[in-house]
This record gives C-alpha cells, structure tokens and sequence, in this order.
C-alpha cells in the first residue's frame, strides 16, 4: 500500500512527469506508479552525469539505428530523459506486467536480441596495440592475484588439523579449478597472441548486465529490454560470457541448451575463432567459486557451514557444466569472412577510450 | 488561430481554458502560467538559469514546458511564449535547508553562466550613487533630523568599507541573477519547494540576493539569516571572493534611497510619519547588515579556532 509518505517522497520526481500516483508497489528495484493517467514503472540508479548521459545516448541511439525492443523512457514534461535528485537518479517506462506464458520463451528472446543489438553495433575497431595489451595485462594480472588468494586460503586449510566441511569441500576440487584456471589464462594468451598477429579485434554494444530480468514481454508479446545502465562497448563476448556463466547455474540447464542459443545468437553475429576462444577463457575462469570462498571467509558467521558448502558444490557443479559446454563449442565452425559489410549495418558511435575486454 | 488553440496544438496539454487572462491557463495537468518574451535573448537566459539551477536540486525552479517537438517556447505573432507550471501555496521561511540548497545552486549557475558567452545579453551593474542621496537629503539636513543626519553619516562609512572590500576582489566574476529574488516566489508543491521565477532583464551583482535576504529577515530573525547563509554556503562557497562580493553589496547603504523616499514635507503629520518610517527602513536594514556581518565574523572565528 502506498503510504502518504511515500507518495511525498516520490513527489518532486513525478511532478517532473505531471503524475500524481494513486497507488506505489515496490517491485525489486522498480516502483509501479499507479495513476489516472496510466501505469507506470520507475526506475531508481546511482549514475554519474556522465553515465546518465551515455545511458540516455545509448537508448536513443538504439532506436536510431533501428532496435526498438527496448523498453522506453518516457521523457519528463522539461524534455529530459532522467531525474536528477540528490545522489540518485529516476527515469520512468511503460509497465509491462509480466507473463508468464512467455518465460520458456526468455533465454532464446534474449539472446535472439543481444544478436541484434550486437550486429547492429558491430565495429571492426582500428587495432591498438596498447588497448589489447592494456586489457591483456590487466585481466591477465587479476586472474593471476585470485589465483595467488585461492592459493594461500588452500595452504592455510592444509595446515589445519581439523578442516571445516568447506574447506574439505574446495580441496578435493583444488586441482580441477587450477586446471579451470590455467585453461582460462591459456586461451586469453591464445587470443592476445592472435589479436597481435591478425591485428585486428571487433567491438559491440554490450547490454553490460545481461539477465533474464532485464527482459520483458509487452502485452503483445513482444519481449523488450530494460535496464542498459552498465551499456558499454566491449567484445560481444562479455555479454555472451555473463549470459552463460549466469545460465549455468540454472539447475535444469543443459549444454544442449546453451549449444542452441549460440546458434541462435550466432545468426546474427558469428564468432571469430578467437573471439570463440575469449569467451572459453571467461566461462573457464572459475571466479564464481572464488567469490564462494571469499564469503566464506569474509561471512562465515552470518551462513551455517551446511548452507556454505551446498552454495560451493552447486558453483563447481555449475563450472563442470560450464567446461562440458566449452568442449561443445570448442569444435570451431569455419572461419567467418571478416568484410561482412553487408551484413553490418550502421555502426553506434564508438567511444574508443571506453574500449576494453 | 487563437492563443489557446496555438497551445493545445503545439503542447501536449489538453482542456486549455483561461483562468486568470492573460497568464494563467487551466489544463488538464492542472494551472500553468503563461509567460510573453519579446526579446529572444532574453528568453534563453531564463530558460538556461532555470534548467542548470535544477540540477541534482531537491528544489524545482519554473522550468520551461517542452513543447511536442521538444521546444522550450513558441512564436507567437510577434513575441515568444512559454508555458510554466504554477502553484499558490507559499513555502514559508521554515525549511531553511531546501532554500539554502536551492539558493547555492542558483549562485553557482549564476556565476558559471555570467552571460559573457551572450554577449547580447543586457545585464546591469547596479551602482551605488552617493550624490544622488546627498542631493535628496539636502533639504532635510538643514533641519538637522538626527535620524537622517545620522544614517547619511554612516551610509558614507558603509560606502567606504563596501569600496575597501569590493577593491579587493575586484577581478572576481559577479553573478548574473534575477532582477527580483523573494522567498515569495517560494511555493509548495508535494512539500517540496517550487520557485518561480520572473522574466525581466537579469542584474549583475548580489543585489537582488541582498534584498532576498531582507525579505527574510522581515519574516523571520536573524538567527534564520544566519542559518540561511549557512546552508547556502554548503552548496556554494561564501568562504572567497563571492563571499567578500556579497558583503560588499550588503555593507551599501542601498537602503538610503528607500529612506528619503518615505520622506515628505507638504505638512508636519507626513514628514513626522515619514520620519518614522525612514527609522522602521533603516532599522531592519541595520539589522541585517549587523547580522550578516556577524555571521562573516562567526566563520572566520570557526576557521581560525
């Protein structure tokens, strides 16, 4: 129930829209606006000026160049597209209720629109020698650290008389996540190695934080993405990396699935043999198991060791999955012809100093 | 094509019916004002001090309605119009923290936006003419009225120490503002402060700053003032230049001109009510000249303990 409160809380942001809300729900992170005019949803983000203005870019160039699955910022009666207020930043959409006829439906519209988007936006970019070795370096010397922390927690629990239940859990998988990890930091050196040698890497415009959440079906059924705050230009792996990874997790998830969804994806954008590798680096990368420990360490006291051993085992199950996946489509299909120019329509602008892997 | 058809036309505003010809409109979105800009220069002056004033505020200046094309006016035969919200209800002077949010970011604007970008833009610099109260005074000095002796006097001390402190900073930005700041432009709309603006030529300087914080004083105390400029100064420094700026213009014994003006002598009754009210001005401008310069004093105090 909305509480007159809320509603003058809420006030100097809808005012901005003329709406005057007989009714306010929380939903996760949105407020349904309930009004004479309409149902409404909105938004509530931290964002700089300087990512507020780059999101507001990003949808309006979206649509510009012809994607019009997003869901849309209704502009406030002053013309802007977000409501500044103190730290925090407002933008209102359309409220799409959900429907639940369309979630088996989710993964393939996902993924069917990240393709989209990402064909769309696609950039064969000038080769720099000092951004692929900067983000070489850089992700290169974060896996290599994490290695070094999973590492010494492994020494510390050896020298224990008495391990606890996790700590015997993670070191019976020791080493099968070592080797995890050597094979994720393998294929990032194959990629560096290629990108120096073929001198070339291509960009998109990743959505930044994939998630079957972010997309919702209109009442037509027509499913549409929300939430591009993280946009940014980056491989087309990072989104497919962030999708996989999460997918994963899913207990009834399969590699047949997964297999199905690439190809999906892939009949917008297809894979460069490197880029294939890039994304086998990142799903190998066992970080979400390395993130279980870290909250073992940090908060064990708030999660009784049974709760922390199941969210370890489903993470390793998940990885297994993810390296039964990697196999699949680790059997390259041919080489894609690189000027695919007819296929690559108008290109999003590029902001070259925001490129990184 | 009327007025009101022009609007529904070209806002997305519908049931447009006049409530008080010519400014104020009722619409389906409730009351709106109607502004007339007869100079274009003018117009985006107000529409860039009320657009970069807002930002990240939790108080709302009138901004300028969009039009369907995303306009922030229309031509209208030979003049320009703009359709801003409007409320009655007066905020009050209780809530010293929005103002002194608001009033910060209005004086950052103010002296970001100086108008040398627009150099068509007309701004004037308000200066003080001690002749002119000289002149004026003449009359009345002869007859030797302490009051009016008196303030004279100290209106030439003031003016000295306002040179003194204005020859300091003399290379310092001043601000473009509103020709007319009042705490009854303050409304409230969902509790929040709504502030609506004029439309005249803008003044360079802290004048209309100065007779804002009069205003206050009249409405509430000097503590309020003191907490007022407290506030402002989170948002915009008071600490520099800016502050040396505004207590140049409060020490100006702007006042005087107000004074002589209430003085009559056509009959004994007027120039002995006149007298009175010359004290009643004066007065609440020393008060306020007391109070600001003390709260300089404070924080000076604070910054060196």
């Amino acid at each position: 129930m909305t509480t007159e409160k809320e509603t003058l809380n809420y006030g100097p942001v809808l005012f901005h829209y003329d709406l005057f809300p007989e009714k306010l729900e929380q939903h996760g992170k949105v407020k349904k606006v309930i009004t004479k005019r309409g149902t409404f949803a909105l938004k509530e983000a931290e964002m700089t000026e300087e990512e507020r203005s780059w999101f507001t870019h990003v949808i309006q160039r979206l649509s510009e160049i012809g994607f019009h699955q997003v869901v849309p910022l209704y502009p406030t009666k002053f013309g802007d597209y977000t409501v500044q207020l103190g730290s925090r930043t407002y933008y209102l959409m359309p409220w799409f209720a959900s429907d639940e006829r369309n979630e088996k439906a989710k993964d393939e519209v996902l993924l069917d629109h990240l393709g989209k988007i990402h064909a769309l936006t696609l950039k064969e970019q000038d080769f720099s020698n000092e951004v692929v070795e900067h983000s070489y370096q850089y992700l290169m010397n974060r896996w290599e650290n994490r290695q070094y922390e999973m590492e010494r927690f492994t020494e510390e629990a050896e020298q224990k008389t008495y391990m606890s239940p996790f700590e015997l859990t993670y070191l019976s998988h020791f080493h099968q996540i070592m080797r995890m990890t050597e094979e994720a930091k393998r294929r990032l050196k194959d990629w560096y190695d290629t990108c120096q040698r073929e001198k070339r890497y291509r960009s998109v415009l990743c959505h930044g934080k994939v998630s079957r959440n972010h997309l919702i079906f209109n009442p037509t059924g027509e499913g549409h993405l929300l939430n591009f705050e993280k946009a940014v230009l980056d491989t087309p792996v990072r989104d497919l990396a962030v999708y996989f990874r999460r997918a994963a997790h899913q207990r009834e998830w399969t590699v047949e699935e997964g297999k199905f969804l690439l190809d999906s994806y892939e009949k917008h954008v297809q894979l460069l043999n490197e880029e294939r590798g890039l994304l086998i680096s990142y799903l190998s990368y066992p970080e979400p198991v390395f993130n279980a420990v870290d909250l073992y360490c940090s908060r064990r006291n708030d999660y009784s060791q049974i709760e922390m051993v199941h969210r370890l085992e489903s993470r390793i199950r998940a990885m297994k999955k993810i390296r039964d996946f990697c196999d699949a489509i680790m059997i390259a299909p041919p080489p894609a012809p690189l000027d695919n120019s007819d296929t690559v329509p108008t290109k999003i602008h590029i902001n070259d100093e925001g490129d990184h892997i | 094509m009327n007025l009101i058809n022009t609007l529904e036309n070209e806002y997305e505003l519908y049931g447009i019916r006049w409530k008080e010809k010519p400014h104020i409109i009722m619409t389906d979105l409730g009351e709106k004002r109607i502004r007339y800009w007869k100079d274009y220069e003018r117009l985006k002056w107000h529409v860039k001090w009320r657009d970069e004033s807002s930002k990240g505020s939790g108080a709302v200046p009138d901004r300028m309605i969009r039009t369907n094309s995303g306009e922030t006016a229309i031509q209208y035969g030979e003049q320009w119009i703009s359709i801003h919200d409007h409320a009655e209800a007066l905020f009050g002077c209780d809530e010293v923290e929005r103002w002194g949010q608001f009033i910060g970011n209005l004086l950052k604007c103010a002296v970001k936006y100086d108008g040398k970008e627009n150099l068509d833009l007309q701004t004037e610099l308000p200066v003080f003419d001690i002749n002119q109260c000289l002149r004026l005074s003449q009359k009345y000095m002869e007859a030797n009225f302490s009051c009016i002796t008196t303030s004279i006097y100290e209106a030439k001390e003031r003016l000295k120490l306002s040179e003194a402190i204005r020859s300091k900073v003399k290379d310092s930005e001043l601000p473009v503002l509103e020709r007319e700041m009042s705490f009854k432009n303050g409304k409230k709309i969902f509790h929040f402060l709504f502030y609506q603006g004029g439309d005249a030529w803008p003044v360079r300087g802290y004048l209309p700053f100065r007779m804002f914080l009069l205003e206050w004083l009249e409405h509430s105390s000097p503590l309020s003032v003191k907490q007022l400029l407290t506030e402002v100064n989170k948002h915009f420094t008071l600490d520099h230049e800016q502050g040396l700026l505004l207590l140049a213009e409060i020490v100006t014994p702007w006042e005087i001109y107000d004074c002589l003006k209430q003085l009559d002598n056509s009959s004994l009754e007027r120039m002995v009510e006149g007298l009175k009210k010359y004290e009643e001005c004066w007065e609440s401008n020393r008060t306020l000249v007391k109070t600001v310069t003390e709260w300089f004093d404070e924080k000076r105090r604070k910054v060196a303990l």
